[in-house]
This record gives C-alpha cells, sequence and structure tokens, in this order.
C-alpha cells in the first residue's frame, strides 16, 4: 500500500516521496527532505564558539561567552521549531478535500485544510526566484464573489523542492490577469486532481 | 466528470461520544448536496415509531435544522444475529430515508461495518463511505473563521464545513435533555456534566443588570456634561484636544458605554469585543491600582518632585551651554556672527523667561503631582498619558525653539526657491498654479539677486540652529511616541481572545484537520475530525479593538520632506508619527 521512491531536489538534495493510499478515494503523499546533519550543526556551533572565544580573548569579559552559548541554544531552538521542515505531507479525501501538513524538526505541524469546492485547480507554475526560474506545484483557490477568478495560490512541497519559502500569496487585481495568462499557457500541463491523480507525479519529477 | 467521482463517495459524520451507545437508530441531518450525513443522536431501543416521529417534529420547530432518521445501529456485543439484522431492515421501511445507512459494531472491534440501503437505485454499484468522527462538544462550542456575516442564509452555499458546524451548533437544544430524564425516547448524544451553579456567579448575574443601569445613566450625564455649551469656548476645547488625557479619557468613556449598555449583543464578533473591553479595562484599572500603591507608599510622591525640577534646570542649562558653543564656532564652522549672535540671545533670553517659571512653579509641583498621581486609579493608560502630557508641558522651551527655528528656516527656503526662479526669468504664476517665463527690470533682477546671496549666505546660519533644535524636538517627540505605544498596545490588545485561545484553543477554530485513522480491507475508511485552532496572530488581527489614534501616518520619505522644507511636524496630536 505504500511505496517510497528516492529523487534529487531542485536543489540537487536527496528527498523521499512516499505515497500511501488509505482507500479508494484518499491517498497520502509524503515528501521527507534531508534530516539535520550533525556534521553542518557542530560547524556552526564552533564557528560561533570560536568568535565568541576570539571576542573574548580581545575584550577579556567572560559575559561574551555565556551570550554565545545563549545564542547558539536559543537559534537551535528557533531553527527546529520555525525553520527547519522535515516531512510535508499531502492528504487528498475524495470528494471532502486537500490537506497540507508541514511537521518540523521539533515536531510541531501546521496543517491546513482546503476544501474541494474551494479548489478551483492544481497547476504547476513557473516563478522567477533570485537568477532563476523555479517550477512548482500548486493549488488555486476559488474566489467566492467571482466564479472566473483565483483568489489564492497556495504552493505546495515548497521547503522541500526548493529549500525556500514561497509564501502563500494573495492575487490582487493586476496581479490576477498575468495569472490567468500563465495558467493558460501552461493549459497542458494542467490536471484535475479527481480526474487524475497523477498530477503530484510530474511535479516530483521536476528536478 | 468530477461531479460523479464526488458522488460515489458518501461521507458519514459520527460523534465519537456515540461509540458506545446501546444499538437503535441514528438521528440527525441528511445533507443531499454534499453526500453527507451528520449524526447527531442515537435513539436506543425499545421506542414507538409514532414518538420518535413527533420528537423529530418537536426538534425540527425549535433548531430549524432538518433533523429525520439517517440509519440504524446495531452494537452487539457478541455475535450478529441474523434476526436483528432483518430487523434493522425493516426499520428502513418505517422511516422512510433515502438512502438508508447501517453501521454495526461488532464486540470491541474498531472497525465498523458500514452500508447503505437504497430502495430506488439508479446505480447499483457500490458506493464508496467515509466515516469521520468529530468531537460533538467542540464542533458545537467552536466559532468558525472568518465568520459569516449573515448566519442565517449564506450557511446554506457557504462551504461544506461550515455548514456541518452550523449543524451541529443549532441542534444544541437536542443535547440539553439530560441523561436522566424518563422520557419516552431514550437518546445518547454528548452530555454535560451538569450546567455548574455557584451562588457568587448567580447573585452577580443578578446584581449586574441594576449596575449596569447605573452606571448608563451615570455615563449618559457626565457626557452630557461633556457635550454642555460651557466647554465648547475657543481656549477650552483647544486644549481638551491638545491633552491626550482627555482623549484617553473620552475613549475609556466609549468602552465603558459599550460594556453597561443592556443591548444584547447580536453576534459572536460583538460578544467578544464586549469581552475584550471588559477584560481590557480590568486589566487596566489593575496595574493603574497597583501603580497607585506604590506611588503612595514611602512618600515617593514627593521624592520625584524632589527630582524633577533638577532635572528640568538641568535641562535648561545644558539648553544654555549648547546656545553658547552655536554662538561661538560650532564645529569648526565659520557662521554669520551678526545674526548668529541675534538668534543666540533671543534663544538664550527665552530659556531665562523658562526657568524663571520654573522656579515659580516649584513650591506647588509636589501637590500637582499628589493630585495628579490619583487619577492613576482610572488605569495605567490615564496615567500614561498623563505622564505624556507631563513630559510635553516641561519641553515646552524645546518645542518652542522648533518652532522658531522651523519658521525662519521655511521663510529662507522658500524666499531662495522663489528667487532662484527670479534668477532664471521665471516666476510662479498664482492663477494657473505654474512657472511661467516673465522678462524683470534691470532694477528688479538687480535687488533680487542681491537678496538671494544674501540669504544665500545667512542659509547656514539658520540651518544649523534649525538642525539642532529639529534633533531636540525628535528626541522629546520619540520619548512620548514610545508612551502612547503602550497605552495603544493596552487599549488594543484582545486579551479574552488570546485568553480563550490559550485555554479553550476548539472555541476560536480556522478550520478542520483529518487524521486517518488505522484501518482494515473492505471496512470503510475511518477519519479523525480535529478542530485546527487560529494561530495567535490571526486572534490579534481579527479581535484588535480600534483605538482614537486613527491618525493618518506620514511615510518616512513624506516626513523627511517635510524636515527639509521647514514645515511643522504636528507636534501635538500626532505625536506617534515618527513611531512607525
Amino acid at each position: 500500500m505504500a511505496e517510497q521512491r528516492r529523487f534529487l531536489s531542485a536543489a540537487g538534495v536527496p528527498i523521499a516521496l512516499r505515497r500511501r493510499q488509505h482507500s479508494a478515494s484518499c491517498r497520502e503523499l509524503a515528501v521527507r527532505g534531508p534530516r539535520l546533519q550533525l556534521r553542518s550543526l557542530s560547524a556552526v556551533t564552533s564557528a560561533v564558539w570560536l568568535a565568541a572565544y576570539g571576542l573574548f580573548a580581545l575584550s577579556e569579559n567572560s559575559m561574551v561567552l555565556s551570550a554565545a552559548i545563549f545564542i547558539t541554544l536559543i537559534g537551535l531552538i528557533i531553527y527546529l521549531h520555525f525553520v527547519k521542515i522535515d516531512q510535508e505531507s499531502l492528504l487528498v479525501i475524495g470528494s471532502l478535500g486537500i490537506q497540507v501538513t508541514s511537521s518540523y524538526a521539533s515536531g510541531k505541524e501546521s496543517t491546513t485544510f482546503i476544501e474541494m469546492a474551494q479548489v478551483k485547480d492544481v497547476v504547476i507554475n513557473e516563478a522567477i526566484h533570485m537568477q532563476k526560474v523555479i517550477y512548482y506545484l500548486c493549488i488555486l483557490l476559488q474566489d467566492p464573489e467571482d466564479p472566473q477568478g483565483v483568489s489564492e495560490v497556495v504552493p505546495l512541497f515548497q521547503f522541500c523542492f526548493h529549500g525556500n519559502n514561497l509564501s502563500t500569496g494573495r492575487v490582487d487585481s493586476s496581479r490576477k490577469e498575468e495569472l490567468q495568462a500563465t495558467i493558460g499557457l501552461l493549459d497542458r500541463s494542467v490536471q484535475k486532481l479527481s480526474r487524475d491523480p497523477g498530477a503530484e507525479e510530474d511535479s516530483s519529477s521536476i528536478k | 466528470m468530477s461531479l460523479q467521482v464526488t458522488a460515489m463517495v458518501l461521507k458519514v459524520f459520527f460523534p465519537s461520544c456515540c461509540s458506545s451507545a446501546d444499538s437503535g437508530i441514528l438521528i440527525g441531518r441528511w445533507i443531499s448536496e454534499q453526500n453527507s450525513a451528520v449524526v447527531l443522536a442515537v435513539v436506543h431501543f425499545p421506542f414507538i415509531p409514532v414518538q420518535v416521529k413527533q420528537y423529530l417534529g418537536e426538534v425540527q420547530r425549535v433548531t430549524k435544522v432538518s433533523v429525520s432518521v439517517l440509519g440504524s445501529w446495531s452494537n452487539s456485543k457478541q455475535e450478529k444475529e441474523e434476526s436483528l439484522s432483518e430487523f434493522l431492515e425493516d426499520l428502513g421501511t418505517i422511516f422512510c430515508h433515502e438512502p438508508w445507512i447501517q453501521i454495526s459494531k461488532e464486540g470491541d472491534s474498531k472497525f465498523w461495518s458500514c452500508s447503505i440501503l437504497q430502495k430506488h437505485s439508479k446505480n447499483p454499484q457500490e458506493e464508496e463511505i467515509i466515516l469521520v468522527y468529530y468531537d460533538q462538544r467542540k464542533v458545537m462550542l467552536s466559532h468558525l473563521h472568518p465568520p459569516l456575516d449573515t448566519a442565517g442564509q449564506r450557511a446554506e452555499d457557504a462551504s461544506k464545513l461550515s455548514a456541518i458546524f452550523d449543524t451541529v451548533a443549532r441542534s444544541q437544544v437536542l443535547f440539553m435533555t439530560d441523561r436522566y430524564d424518563e422520557g419516552p425516547i431514550k437518546l445518547t448524544h454528548w452530555q454535560s456534566d451538569g450546567v455548574e451553579a455557584s451562588i457568587i456567579v448567580e447573585l452577580l448575574k443578578q446584581a449586574s443588570v441594576p449596575a449596569c443601569m447605573l452606571l448608563t445613566f451615570l455615563l449618559s450625564l457626565l457626557s452630557g456634561i461633556c457635550r454642555s455649551r460651557v466647554l465648547k469656548f475657543w481656549p477650552l476645547s483647544f486644549l481638551w484636544s491638545k491633552l491626550s488625557t482627555c482623549e484617553q479619557l473620552g475613549h475609556r468613556l466609549q468602552h465603558l458605554q459599550v460594556i453597561s449598555s443592556n443591548k444584547k449583543a447580536q453576534n459572536q464578533n460583538q460578544l467578544m469585543r464586549k469581552a475584550n473591553i471588559f477584560v481590557s479595562l480590568l486589566i487596566d484599572v489593575a496595574l493603574g491600582i497597583l501603580l497607585m500603591s506604590w506611588l503612595y507608599r514611602k512618600n515617593r510622591i514627593g521624592q520625584l518632585a524632589d527630582t524633577l525640577i533638577p532635572v528640568a534646570d538641568h535641562v535648561a542649562e545644558e539648553l544654555q551651554d549648547l546656545l553658547q558653543w552655536l554662538m561661538g564656532a560650532p564645529a569648526g564652522l565659520k557662521m554669520n556672527r551678526a545674526l548668529d549672535q541675534v538668534l543666540g540671545r533671543f534663544f538664550l533670553y527665552h530659556i531665562h523667561l523658562w526657568i524663571s517659571y520654573i522656579h515659580l512653579l516649584s513650591p506647588f509641583i509636589e501637590m500637582i503631582l499628589w493630585y495628579v498621581g490619583l487619577s492613576a486609579c482610572l488605569g495605567l493608560t490615564v496615567a500614561l498619558c498623563i505622564l505624556s502630557d507631563i513630559v510635553a508641558l516641561l519641553t515646552f522651551h524645546i518645542y518652542c525653539f522648533y518652532v522658531y527655528g522651523a519658521r525662519l528656516y521655511c521663510l529662507k527656503i522658500y524666499g531662495l526657491s522663489s528667487l532662484w526662479r527670479l534668477f532664471r526669468g521665471k516666476k510662479w504664476n498664482v492663477l494657473r498654479q505654474r512657472v511661467d517665463s516673465c522678462s524683470y527690470d534691470l532694477d528688479q533682477l538687480f535687488i533680487g539677486t542681491l537678496l538671494f546671496t544674501i540669504l544665500l549666505f545667512l542659509l547656514p546660519t539658520t540651518a544649523l540652529y534649525y538642525l539642532v533644535f529639529t534633533l531636540l524636538r525628535l528626541l522629546v517627540v520619540i520619548v512620548q511616541g514610545i508612551i502612547h505605544l503602550v497605552v495603544d498596545l493596552i487599549d488594543s490588545l484582545p486579551l479574552y481572545s488570546l485568553i480563550l485561545r490559550l485555554c479553550r484553543s476548539y472555541r476560536l477554530a480556522a478550520g478542520v484537520k483529518f487524521r486517518v485513522l488505522e484501518q482494515q480491507d473492505g471496512k470503510p475508511l475511518r477519519l479523525l475530525m480535529q478542530i485546527n485552532p487560529l494561530s495567535y496572530g490571526r486572534v490579534v488581527q481579527t479581535y484588535r479593538l480600534p483605538t482614537y489614534s486613527c491618525y493618518p501616518r506620514d511615510s518616512w520619505a513624506s516626513l523627511c520632506k517635510k524636515l527639509f522644507l521647514g514645515e511643522l511636524i504636528y507636534p501635538w496630536k500626532h505625536k506617534g508619527d515618527k513611531q512607525n
């Protein structure tokens, strides 16, 4: 029922995609990013402490050392609790909705549930980020006032794919036409989730 | 195509408290457009069908939810008996409902079997069933965000979830019947453990009505006095509008009026607003009384007054030193000596006046502070506003210097700009609001150029004075801005909502989340519906109380432009501008 496949993310980091079929209408896709590396953690810690020791040697104030310890601890807690995402999963329940869950390294989970009536489409969108064009899977939400309009774009698997945060963007009216033009261009890649659940596979093959 | 797919799946929302109920029939609401059934309660055997129908009609009349019999529920401790299943199917003919849902639980098994009977079935293929467990109490009490404006008609066509939440919340009457009531029919549903009654709470409830009426009367009297004509004359009304204490008092008066009005809150939002205002008022007054008890112990007021006068003196002395420095050659700059001396003397005389004023005031300052300190019992925010006003009054000389400097500087800048136009053979056309070319006489050009040169060479001296006093003014404004930021924070923080979010996180729901429970082949999919609480940021955003200082915020660019052109930055009312 559960199968696991390995891919490389856009940044070249190994990620694992796990698919589980709970029932005919309910399936779960989970992308697990790389775990926290002990090497990088210890490198950062020792860098901070060496810098603190250098300052201590210069200023001969022991406050610097205790401040460094505190900074490392608080920084680690913040990193684990708010930044580092371990796994992102997508639970698709037929005729009920889509649930997006991201679990942080500290165990905190943040969940949003999108009802099926709200989902307008699932598309692969492209965006310019820094100096490169990136592709990402996103859910377009229906605008309640305007049946043709898109009220919000919810990017999926953002952390595992790109390692950066494309925050959920509200679409203002000027950007709406632009976005709809993009959707028109991408019409071939547009796949209704309920019609063809293979849409997620496409996105995972983008590397 | 997608419509067909959705029609295949049938969702049964089952209250988790009914999972151990005895066998019986399921009653609830069938939402046909979503193909889902919301089970509200289980009616146990034995019952008389006519009585059940009567009861359901009564419930429907009160709650306005179309409650009906949805199917049967069998909870057999032993193996399933053949006769019972037949009996359950027969029940479907008595209570005709389409489709007829049959849920049966065997022993202590977690996996229930669930089947659908459709007599007039068009598509004989088997429908997939999803069992969704929900916590009846939490769903009933929770309040889905964003709230609907008109709950009545829009709940139907709004999202599916809000329809389910609405159904459970509206059938609250159904849950009122007690477990021990010996009625004609026995139900299982969520049970409160009885309403907790305490004498103090009851007494408070009884006392609150006359207290509110008295408060309303007093408040109307007070606002009547405030609105009377005596206070509308020019000097007084001007003073009221400039003192932040008066504004804060007016703001609190409005709050008290909101709380004490005996109109019932129409919807959840107004109720929350009232509760938030009440809690914020309570905390404010508590903090104020704490401050007061600290101030009046050990003669702290006297100590404060003793330090206040020397501090004001010291500030004046520092200013004198600064002026002396500016009158020489500040930072090695060579100023226009005559203008420098004139300006410096003018400001020095002002400081002299100020010092004598302070010394005149010094014997009374302790008394004034003592009486002003009493106002802290009205709340910490009022005390803070008074502090801000005192700071404004004690730094009045800095404000005056700033205004003089700014006016002088502004005059120079405008003069220079108009003479610069003359220099280029142009002038400002007032009628057309634009710059036109103009041919000047030789005398005009000569005088204009001369004046331009004089103004240009005098500009650095005035600009220096302006710069120094603007910096001092900004310092005072920033201090006042910080005080007002704290006042705004206490005024606008929705403490009740935050406490509710902390202690009863399900009350403020942002939505739901589902967890897939373990399952068996051939048995329906089991999901657990949990309530996703609103994040703290959203709580503050939704329930923030409006504050009175809704000034149009200056952007940083317009502020810099104003500073450069020497226009006055409004110092009294819009103190917070400099703070983001």
